[in-house]
């Protein structure tokens, strides 16, 4: 059908075709352009969206427990982070994510490590008398320095939090856990908020 | 590059088949006529397009789809543009598919050798129409879960299989959850395909026959597709996402409604524009019969007769006769959809019920938009909502008797009168001031509103507080000279024909002093009486206005001052204790109303009445006594919300039934009242009151 045997078309100028021919693949490709933007703008919508106030750059101060929960002999312990969340068109309380806590002993602040593994973010199980990653096998101390860093998946030491002790309105009972929770990026050597 | 593009086409033969279509011969020339087609599968490339993009943030669930629909609508990135091309771009196809097939009709394009391209036509047709049904639900709002009731009703009565299919289309015997995947799977997954399958089968049978060219044109020059023809569609596809970018950018986006409510009437709710002529018709339709006739019988004639175009226009005749039925039938078309929008138009509670919907849309929306959506849905978030509730409650507690502003609490009017005083505006300055005046107290908004029925009539009673306005209060306002009267009521005249008066210049100018100062005091006791609300658009005035207002509450409670009001009633400690009349303390504040909510026949406020055994009015119950009735923390809701209502002067109710426009004194609007620059706190209330306020007055 390419041919231009057909009767009736004239030679045509070919500056003057080539000329249409150019504005009609640029209108032709205006023409679709503004339903596929608005499409990609909605599709990349989280990459122009501040982080959530939960798990941000700066952390969040969250309430974890009671200092008398967490042993005094340095076994650690894992406890939920829950506080306020945002999930799309959803805002609810709601687990942001866990830690665990350990004291040496009972005059010791608690030291907070993220329970999420630095590899690729599955939960490290407390397995006595170290912190196991049950999806690749990195090993922990329970400070959280890697074990054998030379041959462990985990290309970093597990994330440390801040932790403060608020005391409680009630002087009988004993100080809050407070921990400035936050979740970083997976699979990089160098430690960095999400 | 060259080479890259030859090995492609070697292998694949992409290259050949881009070059064959571009290169389509079109005998006699391009024609803006042939980019109609071309336009509507543009249109449906820009649905399928912003239909994935929006696949990727819509949630079918009765629980989420609102609020996710709301996220993408209000919260995402570009998300009003997506949802608002989407839209839009769904009504051009049904606007193009009507160009489309009336001019296939009128070029007799849908003659041989092209019938089944006609006919493939008339399934995509079909397959469209379902396609905007089925996504019409899918926002969950009051709108399309009518419309979507509406419809598989209508597929319900179909005889034979009609209740089956109603069934599985809607999953079950109710609306929900299922209803929703079902649609959701119609709209983005079955229907698509189905659509896809039937337009390349028509689009095969395009290529294969090409476009119809008028007669007189086959002798002149012809053209190829690129680049002339392509330019017209382009050009023209331009301007259909153009005229979809300006509606998007004029009406902000697509309308979203309140969320669907499935044991709330709405009246507001109509199907889209292209269904309305179908919903003018079923108006027409009486009974089972008739139902069966409007929504299959008529349009199943209508498919049938363009089905069979293609063998009825063999012969001239035919032709002649489907150009006729295609005009008559878009005449009947629009007629119909012209008069859905002409009685709308003229239907008062329709346009009362989509000022609530809209109203109603606008809370639910702000408030996801502030708070987020909880993991409880939508309802919980609006549970505390004052906004909502007040107009909720008031119309299933309050409206059998109340009215807010002439209507219901939610714009709703109706000619049946009410047994109780008009709350709009309750307590406020302009509400006390119509209410104590001799012209308007009487009216329906106030105590004209207490009848009871007696021969048939109802009769409106002739209380102690509408007496004391139509007599003594009305006295302040009788400036006129007195004259004398005989026994027959005729004004005597003296022998030169003179009016005799019955009161001296001196009296009568002393008379006139006093009912000024009473005029002033009066309005004053009104804004001390309207302070007492503590209502939140007075309190700036009020606080600048504290002197006056203290000597308002010395004028209240003090009867020997010159207003009469302590006499029946108690206020702030003074005032005559067992009086009948209600409590003047706190009236109108959130406190006051709340009580009388609960308790009217307290001492406080009714209890005479309700002691009264031959009371000939219907009385208001006890919400706090009486059993699932409303809870404290609902009458808390109820009482804010009709605080925080701006009071509406123009209220229609007054106009509709007093009959002759209240007259505010100017004092009453809330700008212009008479400000003590220096209260003179040893003046009389009377000398003070003289001395500052002659404008309320004077304003008559």
């Amino acid at each position: 059908m390419a041919e231009s045997s057909h009767p009736g078309t004239d030679g045509p100028d070919l500056e003057r075709r080539n000329l249409l021919g150019c504005g009609a693949m640029l209108l032709g490709g205006v023409v679709v352009l503004p339903p596929l933007a608005a499409g990609v703008a909605v599709l990349t919508d989280p990459l122009t969206r501040n982080p959530a106030s939960a798990g941000d750059a700066k952390g969040v101060w969250v309430k974890v427990c009671k200092l008398t929960q967490v042993p005094t002999d340095g076994t650690p312990k894992r406890f939920k982070v829950v506080a306020e969340k945002v999930d799309a068109w959803q805002r609810s309380v709601g687990e942001l994510g866990s830690i665990y806590l350990r004291r040496a002993n009972a005059t010791a602040t608690p030291v907070a490590l993220q329970a999420a593994c630095p590899h690729v973010g599955c939960i490290v199980t407390y397995k006595s008398p170290v912190f196991n990653c049950p999806c690749h096998n990195s090993n922990f101390q329970l400070d959280g320095k890697r074990i054998d860093p030379d041959h462990s998946p985990s290309p970093r030491d597990m994330d440390s939090l801040q932790v403060k002790l608020e005391p409680d309105p009630d002087p009988k009972l004993a100080p809050d856990v407070w921990v400035n929770f936050m979740n970083f990026k997976a699979s990089q050597s160098a430690q960095e908020p999400v | 590059m060259k080479t890259l593009v030859n090995w492609l086409d070697d292998r694949t033969g992409v290259v050949s088949a881009i070059n064959a279509f571009l290169f389509t011969y079109i005998p006699g020339g391009p024609r803006w006529r042939y980019s109609w087609g071309t336009v509507l599968l543009f249109a449906f490339c820009v649905q399928a397009i912003t239909g994935v993009f929006l696949m990727t943030a819509y949630s079918p669930s009765v629980d989420s789809a609102w609020a996710s629909v709301h996220h993408i609508n209000f919260n995402m990135t570009g998300g009003q543009w997506l949802r608002g091309i989407h839209h839009y771009t769904a009504s051009a196809v049904v606007a193009l598919l009507a160009v489309h097939v009336v001019q296939v009709i009128i070029y007799g394009a849908y003659r041989a050798p092209r019938e089944v391209t006609f006919w493939l036509g008339l399934v995509l047709l079909q397959i469209t129409l379902a396609m905007s049904l089925t996504g019409y639900l899918l926002p969950w709002d009051q709108r399309g879960y009518r419309a979507t009731q509406v419809s598989t009703n209508l597929a319900g009565i179909t005889p034979g299989l009609g209740p089956y299919i109603k069934k599985v289309a809607v999953g079950g015997d109710a609306y929900g959850n299922a209803t929703l995947t079902r649609f959701y799977a119609l709209h983005v997954a079955i229907l698509p395909a189905i659509l896809v399958f039937f337009l390349a089968l028509h689009l095969t049978m395009i290529r294969r026959h090409g476009v119809t060219t008028p007669e007189k044109a086959r002798s002149s020059r012809g053209a190829y597709y690129w680049p002339h023809q392509f330019l017209r569609d382009a050009g023209l596809c331009g301007a259909v996402i153009g005229a979809v970018l300006l509606t998007v950018w004029w009406e902000g986006g697509a309308e979203l409604g309140p969320p669907a409510q499935p044991n709330v009437a709405f009246e507001a709710a109509r199907p889209e524009w292209y269904f309305l002529f179908l919903f003018q018709t079923l108006k027409y339709c009486h009974g089972e019969v008739g139902e069966l006739i409007g929504a299959h019988v008529i349009p199943g004639t209508i498919m049938t007769i363009f089905a069979l175009m293609p063998i009825t226009g063999r012969w001239k005749i035919g032709h002649y006769f489907n150009v006729g039925f295609t005009v008559c039938l878009g005449i009947a078309i629009a007629t119909l959809t012209g008069l859905a929008l002409y009685e709308d138009a003229n239907k008062p509670s329709y346009q009362q019920a989509l000022k609530w919907a809209e109203e109603e849309a606008h809370v639910y929306i702000d408030v996801a938009k502030k708070n987020g959506v909880p993991p409880e849905g939508i309802f919980a978030m609006v549970a505390k909502e004052a906004k909502i509730q007040g107009p909720n409650l008031f119309e299933a507690n309050c409206a059998t008797c109340h009215r807010i502003n002439g209507h219901n609490g939610k714009y709703s009017t109706t000619d049946e009168a009410a047994f109780a005083f008009d709350l709009g505006g309750f307590a406020s300055r302009e509400y006390l001031t119509e209410m104590l005046d001799p012209k308007t107290a009487a009216s329906p908004r106030f105590f004209g509103s207490w009848t009871y029925e007696e021969n048939g009539k109802r009769v409106v009673e002739q209380g102690a507080m509408l007496e004391h306005i139509q007599t003594t209060i009305a006295g302040y306002y009788d400036d006129a000279r007195k004259v004398k009267t005989d026994a027959n009521g005729q004004v005597e005249k003296n022998e030169k024909g003179e009016v005799v008066y019955a009161e001296t210049e001196e009296e009568w100018a002393k008379r006139k002093e006093t009912n000024l100062t009473r005029r002033t005091q009066l309005q004053l006791a009104i804004n001390a009486l309207s302070a007492e609300a503590r209502l939140p658009h007075q309190a700036a005035i009020e606080a600048k206005e504290k002197a006056q207002i203290e000597l308002g509450q010395q004028l209240l409670m003090d009867s020997s001052l010159g207003l009469e009001c302590g006499d029946c009633h108690t206020f702030r400690g003074g005032g005559t204790e067992g009086a009948g009349a209600p409590d003047l303390t706190g009236y109108g504040s959130p406190e006051w109303l709340r009580e009388v909510t609960k308790n009217p026949k307290s001492d406080r406020f009714y209890a005479h009445r309700y002691s009264e055994e031959d009371s000939k009015l219907t009385l208001m119950p006890a919400f706090g006594e009486w059993e699932e009735a409303l809870t404290d923390e609902q009458i808390d809701l109820l009482v804010e919300w009709m605080r925080k209502k701006p009071f509406d002067p123009a209220a229609p109710a007054v106009a509709a039934h007093g009959g002759d426009e209240p007259s505010v004194p100017e004092a009453a609007s809330t700008g212009d009242a008479p400000v003590v620059e220096e209260p003179a706190p040893a003046a009389t209330p009377d000398a003070t009151a003289a001395a500052t306020g002659a404008t309320p007055a004077g304003a008559r």
